[in-house]
């Protein structure tokens, strides 16, 4: 099963796609997940999360994917970030984003609002915003 | 550019990928943000209004895609209309413009 996302539109310099996965791609066949260019694996953490990004990374570069990161999410102390970057070091993947835990996203979601419009200059929010600066600055080079 | 998100369960992915597809809307880019979890909550994510979200219908992948097997029994599949009337008729225009969809199954996953 292949060329699904190849038939979505992200053709122009100035469009973005942007895919909400599944809980993690262990069950896609190959191939399927081929046409994107960018996979982000978002990790807490803890060694569940890691866990999980440890069996995603070798299975998107088995794809073949161009570009796999991670992202470092609630972290919420420098021995956090710390242990996902080791982590992924150890992985080989670069640490595209670094996301501080954030109240401000519970409280959003309590509200049912989205982060950026409940609190656009919180701390999550701001750093998701360099994410974008990161991907944006790696797909120009 | 096509950007996954994945991660385990509560990681936080959809608040990443929400958030992304707001920044990279608010500076000018046109955005898609498809929302391929069985249990969609990309939506209210991105912060649609209520009504929007109960707008928005799951894509039946089979309305939409055309199923080409090749000589070597290869699957592959073709937009069988053009994606902005798939978005006019399941999907919903979101915030800055962006165009939403719900789909599952995306990605390929279930289907050899």
């Amino acid at each position: 099963m292949r060329g699904v996302i190849a038939e979505l539109p992200s053709s122009s310099r100035n469009e973005v796609t942007i895919l909400d996965m599944e809980a993690s791609i262990e069950h896609l066949s190959r191939g399927t997940v081929r046409n994107v260019d960018t996979l982000l694996v978002v990790t807490e953490p803890y060694y569940r999360a890691l866990e999980t990004m440890g069996r995603t990374v070798p299975l998107a570069r088995g794809l073949g994917l161009p570009r796999v990161h991670a992202v470092a999410n609630k972290v919420r102390s420098p021995r956090d970030e710390a242990a996902i970057r080791e982590y992924s070091q150890r992985l080989g993947v670069a640490v595209a984003g670094v996301v501080p835990f954030d109240e401000s996203v519970q409280d959003a979601d309590r509200e049912n609002r989205s982060a950026i419009d409940y609190r656009p200059s919180a701390p999550a929010v701001r750093a998701i915003g360099a994410l974008v600066e990161t991907l944006t600055r790696e797909v120009a080079r | 550019m096509r950007i996954a998100v994945a991660g385990k369960g509560g990681a936080g992915k959809t608040t990443v990928a929400a958030t992304m597809a707001r920044v990279f809307a608010e500076r000018g880019y046109r955005v898609n943000a498809l929302d391929d979890d069985p249990n969609p909550n990309l939506a209210a994510a991105l912060g649609l209004a209520p009504e929007q979200i109960s707008a928005l219908r799951r894509v039946p992948r089979e309305a939409i895609f055309d199923e080409l097997v090749d000589e070597e029994g290869r699957a592959s599949l073709r937009l069988r209309r053009p994606f902005d009337e798939i978005v006019s008729e399941y999907g919903v225009v979101g915030p800055a413009g962006m165009r939403v969809l719900s789909m599952t199954g995306l990605l390929g996953a279930g289907k050899g």
